[in-house]
């Protein structure tokens, strides 16, 4: 008794202390991050912590915002995130409303076909061949028109369709509703939940999508947002910021810690909306197939 | 006939999405071919001449090869190993908390890292370990350790992914095992209580076999990228003084094939390692369905 007692009350603290820590590790970063982007050259230079910004400054932002090619990374990522979202949407209803169907036929054999291409990837030489005969390469397309096919969120849409009442639909069939009538007119207007939720998974897809810039795009000015950004974080390309003409430049250390706030800009925006619809619309995903 | 003329506005629709399947997701299967072929641009995939299995023989005998492969396996071992259970852990402790409000706080700040993309992640993980900058060298130094490169030391590369990868998702992956633990019958809890069982027995003898269902499924997915590696985040981090430990099958392919133009000969590396991925996630499948008597598993 006495041995459960004392373990009943250990066990809180340490998952308490031990939540604490990892919430710290999280969120101190970001903290830093901000701290070190608006601070002056030898405070963005000092080693160690820092929790808010000192000799405070802002040049890092103004020697970014001079820089011509975020904002076209800026723009090319927000194109992405339009088309690429709304052209996502629909390939997705229109693959998932026939096959919620019940008397679509062959609809078992569609469906693993479409389950094939989700354990199964060409790979990159084949992908990348591919982009070459579309003439794909080193255009704004090869952003937006292959991430519009994904299986996982037919599967996702599809179990949505199955849930809606069949007794609905009948009905409308009975008073002479074609199928596009009922797609507009039933279907659609109760699918608001998982049109946000897969909306919102292709917006942070195409927030966060690098990879097809850095294999098919080589066109400074079609580079996305990330990729600009990566080439200061990652790769080190400085040079632009350190012209003859800048007297005292900013600390790389801000320049990089500015890089990362300008690109996380827009899922910083959008977090509030995550929050509110991602955990549901996980759950919407865990539906087994 | 009928069936076409009948739902032809259906039928219309489903092509029009099918097609971006087609040519996106079974397109590539054509440029496989090229693993088979000697592949030269001018003459085109289908021009090129058959070398049958000669890019695999060639495969086989490389010492490349099995680097990769090692580094493949073993990196992934380790994901498998420690990222994997962690979101589940995570859930189980979350699930122990009784203040909502602190429960809340915690999911909010732990799913901010994965809506942050791997570009910004492994940026900040560069900065963070820097010898010079670096908060962690900072830590370290409190312990009266001498500064490290830490991200130019072949044997803290695979940590530093594990690490930086748990970071990311732990969150977000506990949000499925958190939700199957809400929905464990409150009574089960209860008579438990009332049979004197502690925190631990009741984490182990309820709330665990409760979601093993869902932990299975959750390992078939894991297990269907197995190979894969996140490129995303390893092509961020990797720098060429820990290529040793740090080169995996597709960053390699990357770098050989994309930037060397070797084409046939990586997109055998491609094949191989897209086949034994398939085979692991349908034989994943299979045993858990053994193992559970046909009650879990995905299909």
């Amino acid at each position: 008794m006495i041995s459960s007692k004392w373990q009943d009350r250990i066990g809180p603290i340490l998952i308490y202390a031990s939540l604490s820590a990892l919430a710290l590790v999280v969120v101190y970063p970001f903290i830093h991050v901000i701290a070190v982007s608006f601070s002056g050259r030898g405070e963005a230079l000092r080693s160690g912590f820092h929790f808010y910004p000192r000799d405070f400054e802002w040049r890092a932002y103004k020697e970014l915002l001079d820089y011509p090619f975020i904002w076209s990374g800026y723009g090319n990522t927000l194109f992405r995130m339009a088309v690429g979202t709304l052209l996502t949407l629909l390939v997705t209803i229109c693959a998932a409303y026939p096959l919620s169907r019940p008397d679509f036929p062959m609809k078992r054999v569609l469906v693993l076909l479409l389950l094939f291409t989700m354990i199964f990837d060409g790979g990159i030489v084949p992908n990348y061949l591919l982009m070459k005969e579309l003439h794909l390469l080193n255009s704004l397309w090869v952003y937006v028109l292959p991430s519009a096919a994904s299986a996982f969120q037919v599967l996702v849409m599809l179990s949505f369709f199955r849930s809606i009442p069949d007794a609905l639909i009948e009905a409308a069939k009975i008073d002479g509703a074609r199928d596009m009538r009922i797609l507009f007119r039933i279907v659609l207007p109760l699918s608001a939940p998982v049109m946000v939720t897969i909306g919102l998974w292709s917006l942070v897809h195409h927030i966060n999508a690098f990879m097809d810039n850095l294999l098919y795009v080589t066109d400074q000015t079609k580079f996305v947002l990330q990729q600009v950004v990566r080439q200061i974080l990652i790769e080190n390309k400085l040079d632009p910021f350190t012209t003859a003409t800048n007297l005292t430049p900013p600390a790389p250390e801000s320049l990089k810690m500015a890089s990362v706030i300008v690109c996380s800009l827009p899922v910083l925006v959008l977090y509030p909306f995550l929050l509110k619809y991602f955990e549901k619309g996980t759950m919407i995903g865990s539906v087994k197939g | 006939m009928k069936t076409i003329r009948k739902h032809g506005e259906l039928f219309a629709l489903f092509l029009f999405a099918f097609a971006f399947f087609f040519v996106f997701k079974y397109g590539p299967l054509y440029g496989v071919l090229i693993a088979f072929k000697d592949f030269r641009v001018v003459e085109g995939i289908w021009g090129s001449p058959w070398v049958g299995f000669h890019h695999f023989a060639e495969l086989f005998q490389n010492s490349d090869f099995y680097r990769l492969l090692k580094n493949t396996l073993l990196l992934n071992l380790y994901l498998l190993l420690f990222a994997f259970p962690a979101p589940i852990v995570l859930a189980l402790m979350l699930n122990e908390v009784r203040s909502r409000y602190f429960q809340r706080f915690i999911q909010t700040t732990m799913y901010l890292p994965h809506f942050v993309s791997w570009v910004i992640m492994s940026g900040l993980v560069i900065y963070f370990l820097s010898p010079t900058s670096g908060v962690v060298a900072e830590i370290a130094g409190w312990f009266g350790q001498e500064p490290v490169f830490y991200m130019g030391k072949k044997e803290y590369f695979r940590p530093i992914v594990v690490v930086s990868a748990i970071l990311k998702d732990l969150g977000w992956g506990s949000i499925i095992y958190f939700a199957a633990l809400a929905g464990i019958n409150p009574e089960l809890q209860e008579s438990a209580v009332i049979d004197g069982a502690n925190r631990w027995q009741r984490i182990w003898k309820i709330n665990i076999p409760s979601i093993m269902p869902t932990i299975a499924i959750m390992f078939i997915l894991s297990l269907g990228g197995f190979l894969s590696a996140n490129f995303e985040q390893i092509i961020n981090l990797l720098n060429p003084v820990v290529v040793d430990t740090g080169d995996v099958i597709d960053t390699y392919v990357y770098r050989v094939g994309l930037q060397q133009f070797q084409y046939s000969y990586t997109a055998a590396i491609g094949l191989f390692k897209s086949l034994v991925g398939l085979l692991l996630i349908l034989g994943a499948n299979l045993t858990i369905r053994k193992l559970s008597k046909g009650e879990n598993g995905l299909w």
